[in-house]
């Protein structure tokens, strides 16, 4: 496990192609009744493109995934606050990141306030915000 | 475009609210949509929190409540979640929600439009409030 220091980038986590047919089965989840995550004729009378478009808090959850994965456990996520900043479409290769901005001492380690985004490969960043991770002290 | 002295008086509704149970079958949709990594056994993903939020009311109802409606192309803005501890699979939760503000704006490109702040309080069977999440919602009003 690598130390926790102010500056250290967090393990990217990268989802290769986002998958149309998942937004599908998101919008039923959800509840979410608007077209553009399932319909593309509803994306092109938007005039929004071409391609569906991926629901915003799937695109969170690959920055969830991407903390999950560096810290362990669901549990030591205290918050995230996130802006979403563009669009994420099907077939875009997302890349989510973050890097350790502040550590304060806890009574059981240490709680690291990070920075996170997630990028769409090669185009704008999507999303950007903030997380605060307990890192729980480790012999 | 509904004026704006109308919107502003959805600051401070109340959302219905109600209750919702993390389905394990749910749980494996969420995760397979979204690619998680492998949970501690019985650990809801915390994007549920997201799902949660519709809860209390579904998002066409809120949508109808904010003077939208699905095909007007809404757009989350912000959202800030705070987990006080973790959603669990099979537990049942008690949701209440209010809107806590509404602003309007006009760029030139995108026109009029609103932004609806939503505020959710997700509770455990013991009354304790498990996670907070606040969301902004954006509603495009005009090209």
């Amino acid at each position: 496990m690598t130390p926790l220091r102010v500056g250290t980038n967090l393990p990217s986590r990268t989802v290769p192609s986002v998958s149309g047919e998942k937004m599908k089965t998101m919008a039923a989840l959800l509840a979410d009744p608007n077209r553009i995550h399932f319909d593309v004729d509803a994306v092109r009378d938007a005039g929004m493109g071409d391609r569906v478009i991926n629901q915003g808090p799937t695109n969170l959850a690959y920055v969830m995934n991407m903390l999950i994965s560096w810290c362990g456990e669901v549990s030591q996520i205290r918050s995230i606050n996130a802006r979403f900043l563009g669009t994420v479409y099907a077939g875009d290769s997302v890349i989510a990141g973050g890097v350790v901005k502040e550590i304060t001492p806890t009574d059981s380690g240490s709680e690291a306030l990070c920075d996170i985004w997630l990028d769409v490969d090669g185009g704008a960043r999507v999303i950007s915000g903030s997380a605060r991770v307990l890192w729980p002290a480790r012999d | 475009v509904i004026a704006y002295t109308e919107l502003e008086q959805l600051v401070g509704r109340e959302l219905p609210g109600g209750t919702f149970t993390i389905e394990p079958y749910k749980q494996w949709l969420t995760c397979d949509v979204v690619g998680s990594p492998e949970l501690t056994e019985d650990v809801a993903h915390p994007t549920f929190i997201a799902s949660v939020s519709a809860m209390g009311v579904t998002i066409d109802e809120f949508f109808t409540i904010c003077h939208a409606s699905a095909s007007d192309g809404a757009v989350f803005g912000e959202c800030a979640n705070e987990y006080r501890e973790e959603l669990r699979v099979g537990s049942t939760y008690q949701v209440c929600g209010r809107i806590t503000d509404v602003r309007r704006k006009e760029g030139q490109r995108a026109g009029v439009f609103d932004i609806v702040q939503v505020e959710f309080e997700i509770s455990d069977g013991a009354g304790q409030v498990a996670a907070l999440c606040r969301n902004s919602l954006v509603f495009k009003r005009s090209a």
